[in-house]
C-alpha cells in the first residue's frame, strides 16, 4: 500500500494527464460557421390596386403586356434565360461552346422534348410552344404568373403548349403576383419526368408542404427547420437564377457562379472537429448530409421503354405495385420506383458530357447520357450522392445514334401514346428535327445521372464515418483510391498476422518448456 | 535475494507511458485499419492522432534525457556476450543457469535488449512517426491542392505497426525471464529490483565504480587517489556507514597486516597482507589457532605478556617480534596492538598491524 502511495506522484499521475489529453482533445478548433441567412423577399406592393389589373383579360398574353407595360425590361432581360430558350451556353470538357438545354439534350425519362411541345411545355414559362414554329422572340407569350403566382390557384393546362388552364382566372392571379414561391418552383422542378418526385428523387411537392416537410425529410425548407425559400439560395439576378444542374444545364467550370452551394452559407469550415472539415476537398457536404433521397414520395429509378405497346385483350393496360407505383403501362413500359433510397457515390468534378440526337454512341455498353468528368486523381472532383437512372430506350442500330420519338398527338397521327407504333413515332419526330432515321430499331441500356442537392438531413442522421471507412460501407464500389478501413494490402495484413502469431506462439513454447524445465530440476 | 534501484523516476514513467500509448495506439490503429469497431471510427481517429501526438513529444523529451544523462550509452550495441546472451535464451534458462549478463543502473540492457532497443528507437520508432505524419498531413495535403497516393504511407505505417504489436508481446514475455517471473516487471513500476545476492553485489560495485570514476573525472590533476580516499571516508562517516572497506583496500594494497585476537587468544582474523607476510595460503591456516604458534619458544611469553597487556587496557604503538612462517622461514615485524572493545567497553580482543621489518635485520 504504502509504495502504491509512493507512485501516484512519479507515475500514476503524468500517466493520468497523457491519457486524460488523449481521450478528451478534439483537435483545435477551425469552426468557422457564419450561415449568411439570405433575405426572404418581400411584397413591397400590392398589385391588386394597379388599374391596368382590372381591365378583364381575355388571353394569356394580354396579362403578360400588362406587366411588362410596368415591367418594361424584365421581357428582354427573361428571354436570355433557360426558363424560356430551355437551352443556354455549355462549355464542354474539350472547351467548345455549345447551346444545350432541354430542348436537344436527351435523357432517359421521355428521352426528348422534340415534337412533344404540346405536352412538354406545361413546363415552359411561355405560351403556345406548340412545335418548332413557336416565337422566342414574342415577349408577350411569357408566362410570368407561373413562377410569380402567389395565389396557387395558376395551373397550366395539360397538351395546351404551356397555356393556362382554362379555369383560371387570370386577373385574379395578376392582382395576387409576387415573389416566387417553393410551389412555383416544384410544380415544374418537382414534377419532371412525368409526376410528383418522379425525375429528381430530392425534389418533390411535400418540399411546399409544410405539413409534410419536416426536418427529418428537408431541413433547409422545413417550417421547423431553416424555412428557406428555394429562391435564397437560388438567387437571381435579371432573372438568371443560380443553380445549374448537371443533365440540361451549364457545367461549372465555365460558369463557376451557376450553382447554388453549401459554403455560400455554411463556409468551408463548418464542422468544430478539424477531422470533418478536413474532408472538405475531396467529398461534397451532400454525400454525407443526404444519407436518404425520396423520403416522402417514391421515386423512378428504371424505365424499360422496350417493353412498351403491349396490349391486353387488344387495349393498352397499366399494372400497380401494393405502394401506387405503377410497374407496367403500355404507353411507357417497365418501371421501378423506390422510396427512402441510399444515394449512389461517384467522383465528380461538375462537368458532365450532354447526350442529343448527334451523339454517336458505341451500342456494346450501356450507355452513359451525362457521363459525370472526375476521379480521385482530379483535384477538382469530390465524392457526390446521386440518384442513378437506368432504363432502356430505343436508338437507331444503323446509324448508332438516339432517336427522338414523338409520343404526344392525336390518334392516327403515329404519336406512341396513341397508336403505339414505335417506327411511325420515331419517323415522326427524327422528321421533325430533320435527322436521318436508318429505320433499324433496337433498345439500349442507359444511364443518368441526378447529383441530390435537396432533401438534406439533420447533422444527427449524416453518414458516420464508419459507413465509408468500412470494408463494405457505402463507398465499396469506388476504388480508384485507399480509403482508410476500407482498403488494405492483403499480403502484408497476412505477414503482419502471422509474424503476430509466430510470436505468440514463440512465446508460448518457450514459456512452456521453461515451465517443464523448472518442474524437472525440482523433482 | 536483494532489491536494487535500476530505474529512476522519469525513465519509469517514460516505459509506462509509451508502453500504454503503444498499445493505445495498437487498439485505435486496428480499428482504423478496419479490424473491428471498438471505439468508434471518428474516435478511434481522434484518439490516435492525440496518442501519436503524445508519443511524439514523449519520445523527444526522452531523446533528450538519454542525452542529458548519457542514457544514450546504454544503446551502443555491442556483441560481447550476444553468444552467452542467445545461449541463455536458448539452452541455460531451461537448466536455470544463470543470467550471463548483469543487469544494473548503469547497464540495463543485455546485448540483444541492446540490438533490439536501438533497431526500435533508431528505424521503427522513426518509420513509423514518419509515415504518421504524412498520414496525418495527407488531409492537409488534400486542402492544399496536392495529390500523392497514401497507399505506400499507410502500408508502410501498417508495417511498423506488425512489428511493433509482435514486439510487445515478446517483451512482455522476456519479462519474465528475469531473476523471479515478476520481478522485471515490478522493477520497472516501484524502480526496485529483486536479483540474486551476486547480481546485487555487482551491480553495487558497479554503481560505485562509475560514481567513483565520475568523480574521478572531475578531478583536473593532482593525487587524485589520496583526495579520492579521504573524501570517500568523510562520506562514509558521515553518513554513517563503516569505512572498514576503503581502509582495508589501503591496507592490503600496501602490503600492511592486520589481526584481530579474541580474549582467549586465539586469531580470530587476518588480512591478506598477514598471510602473506606468514606465508599462509588460505585463513584457515591460522584461524583458531593460539597466539604463540608462530614464535621461537623465548619469544612466546613476549607476545603473552603483550597480550595480557592489550587486554587490560593498553596500546602498544610499536614493538617488534620474530616470527615464524608457515613454510619455517623466519622474519622480522614491527607492530601495533590496541584493544578491541564492545558496544559497552568491554575489551573482547586485541587488534593491530604488522609491518614487515625482515630487510633490516639482514
Amino acid at each position: 500500500m504504502k509504495s502504491f502511495i509512493k507512485l501516484i506522484p512519479s507515475l500514476i499521475i503524468p500517466l493520468l494527464l497523457v491519457f486524460t489529453f488523449v481521450l478528451t482533445y478534439k483537435g483545435l478548433e477551425k469552426k468557422d460557421v457564419i450561415i449568411t441567412k439570405m433575405e426572404k423577399a418581400t411584397n413591397n406592393v400590392d398589385h391588386s390596386k394597379f388599374e391596368i389589373l382590372q381591365k378583364k383579360f381575355e388571353t394569356a398574353e394580354d396579362m403578360t403586356a400588362a406587366c411588362l407595360s410596368c415591367h418594361n425590361k424584365r421581357g428582354s432581360e427573361f428571354m436570355e434565360t433557360a426558363h424560356w430558350k430551355w437551352s443556354s451556353p455549355d462549355t464542354l470538357a474539350d472547351g467548345s461552346v455549345k447551346h444545350l438545354g432541354k430542348k436537344n439534350v436527351l435523357n432517359n425519362f421521355c428521352v426528348g422534348t422534340n415534337s412533344n411541345e404540346l405536352l412538354c411545355s406545361t413546363c415552359h414559362a411561355g405560351y403556345g410552344w406548340e412545335d418548332k414554329n413557336f416565337d422566342h422572340t414574342d415577349q408577350n407569350s411569357i408566362d410570368c404568373i407561373v413562377c410569380h403566382d402567389n395565389t396557387g390557384d395558376y395551373k397550366k393546362g395539360k397538351g395546351t403548349g404551356g397555356y393556362p388552364s382554362s379555369t383560371v382566372d387570370l386577373n385574379e392571379v395578376a392582382k395576387n403576383v409576387g415573389p416566387t414561391k417553393n410551389e412555383n418552383c416544384l410544380k415544374c422542378h418537382g414534377k419532371g419526368g412525368g409526376g410528383n418526385n418522379v425525375k429528381h428523387g430530392d425534389l418533390e411537392m411535400a418540399q411546399a408542404d409544410p405539413e409534410v416537410c419536416t426536418k427529418e425529410v428537408d431541413i433547409h425548407m422545413a417550417k421547423d427547420g431553416a424555412d428557406l425559400q428555394c429562391s435564397q439560395c437560388h438567387i437571381s439576378q435579371h432573372h438568371q437564377i443560380k443553380g445549374a444542374g448537371p443533365m440540361t444545364n451549364a457545367n461549372t467550370l465555365s460558369h463557376s457562379d451557376s450553382r447554388a452551394t453549401c459554403i455560400e452559407c455554411h463556409t468551408d469550415k463548418p464542422h468544430i472537429k478539424p477531422i470533418l472539415n478536413d474532408h472538405y476537398n475531396k467529398v461534397a457536404c451532400q454525400t454525407c448530409h443526404i444519407p436518404t433521397y425520396a423520403k416522402v414520395n417514391p421515386t423512378k429509378t428504371f424505365w424499360d421503354w422496350s417493353t412498351a405497346g403491349k396490349m391486353k385483350d387488344g387495349k393498352p393496360y397499366e399494372e400497380w405495385n401494393d405502394d401506387k407505383t405503377v410497374e407496367y403501362n403500355t404507353k411507357h413500359g417497365t418501371a421501378h420506383f423506390g422510396k427512402n433510397l441510399k444515394p449512389e457515390y461517384r467522383w465528380w468534378n461538375g462537368i458532365t458530357d450532354k447526350t442529343t440526337l448527334d451523339t454517336k454512341i458505341n451500342p456494346t455498353d450501356t450507355i452513359d447520357l451525362n457521363p459525370l468528368h472526375g476521379e480521385y486523381a482530379d483535384l477538382n472532383s469530390k465524392i457526390y450522392p446521386m440518384k442513378i437512372m437506368r432504363g432502356k430506350q430505343p436508338y437507331d442500330t444503323k446509324n448508332n445514334t438516339f432517336v427522338q420519338f414523338n409520343t404526344w398527338g392525336p390518334k392516327g397521327s403515329g404519336a406512341y401514346w396513341k397508336d403505339f407504333d414505335w417506327q411511325k413515332s420515331i419517323r415522326n419526330g427524327m422528321d421533325y428535327v430533320g435527322k436521318p432515321y436508318s429505320g433499324k430499331l433496337g433498345f439500349i441500356s442507359t444511364r443518368s445521372y441526378w447529383p441530390l442537392n435537396h432533401m438534406v438531413s439533420e447533422k444527427e442522421q449524416a453518414l458516420t464515418c464508419v459507413e465509408c471507412h468500412s470494408h463494405d460501407g457505402v463507398l465499396a464500389g469506388l476504388n480508384d483510391f485507399y480509403l482508410p478501413g476500407r482498403d488494405v494490402n492483403n499480403w502484408l495484413d497476412w505477414a503482419g498476422k502471422l509474424f503476430i502469431l509466430f510470436s505468440v506462439l514463440g512465446v508460448t513454447i518457450h514459456s512452456l518448456l521453461r515451465f517443464n524445465a523448472k518442474k524437472k530440476n525440482y523433482s | 535475494m536483494k532489491k536494487v534501484y535500476i530505474y529512476n523516476k522519469y525513465n519509469r514513467f517514460w516505459h509506462w507511458a509509451q508502453a500504454l500509448l503503444i498499445i493505445f495506439l495498437a487498439a485505435t490503429g486496428l480499428e482504423v485499419h478496419g479490424a473491428y469497431t471498438l471505439f468508434g471510427y471518428e474516435d478511434a481517429v481522434i484518439y490516435h492522432n492525440n496518442a501519436a501526438w503524445s508519443l511524439i513529444v514523449l519520445i523527444i523529451f526522452t531523446v533528450f534525457w538519454d542525452f542529458s544523462i548519457g542514457e544514450w550509452k546504454q544503446y551502443i550495441p555491442t556483441l560481447s556476450f550476444m553468444k552467452e546472451q542467445i545461449n541463455y535464451y536458448i539452452i541455460g534458462i531451461f537448466k536455470n543457469a544463470p543470467h550471463p549478463v548483469h543487469k544494473t543502473k548503469y547497464t540495463k540492457f543485455n546485448p540483444l535488449q541492446r540490438m533490439t532497443y536501438l533497431g526500435l528507437k533508431m528505424l521503427i520508432i522513426p518509420v513509423m512517426i514518419g509515415s504518421g505524419l504524412l498520414y496525418f498531413y495527407f488531409f492537409s495535403n488534400l486542402n492544399n491542392g496536392t495529390n500523392i497516393s497514401l497507399d505506400w504511407i499507410a502500408q508502410l505505417h501498417t508495417f511498423g505497426a506488425f512489428i511493433l504489436i509482435g514486439f510487445v508481446f515478446i517483451h512482455v514475455y522476456l519479462t519474465t525471464t528475469g531473476h523471479t517471473v515478476t520481478s522485471s516487471i515490478k522493477a520497472m513500476v516501484t524502480g526496485w529490483e529483486e536479483m540474486s545476492d551476486e547480481d546485487a553485489k555487482y551491480a553495487i560495485e558497479e554503481g560505485l565504480q562509475v560514481k567513483l570514476n565520475e568523480m574521478a573525472h572531475d578531478l583536473s590533476s593532482g593525487d587524485k587517489g589520496e583526495l579520492l580516499d579521504n573524501a570517500l571516508k568523510h562520506v562514509e562517516e558521515k553518513l554513517g556507514y563503516t569505512h572498514e572497506f576503503s581502509l582495508k583496500k589501503a591496507v592490503d594494497k600496501t602490503g600492511i597486516g592486520y589481526f584481530r585476537i579474541g580474549k582467549d587468544g586465539k586469531y580470530e582474523e587476518v588480512n591478506e597482507g598477514w598471510l602473506s607476510l606468514y606465508k599462509c595460503t588460505t585463513v584457515e591456516d591460522i584461524i583458531g589457532q593460539p597466539i604463540a604458534l608462530n614464535r621461537e619458544d623465548k619469544d612466546k611469553a613476549v607476545v603473552e605478556d603483550i597480550f595480557n597487556r592489550v587486554m587490560r587496557g593498553e596500546t602498544i604503538k610499536s614493538g617488534e617480534v620474530k616470527r615464524i612462517c608457515k613454510n619455517g622461514d623466519t622474519g622480522y615485524h614491527s607492530f601495533t596492538a590496541s584493544p578491541v572493545k564492545d558496544d559497552n567497553n568491554n575489551i573482547i580482543g586485541i587488534e593491530g598491524f604488522i609491518i614487515d621489518t625482515t630487510k633490516q635485520h639482514l
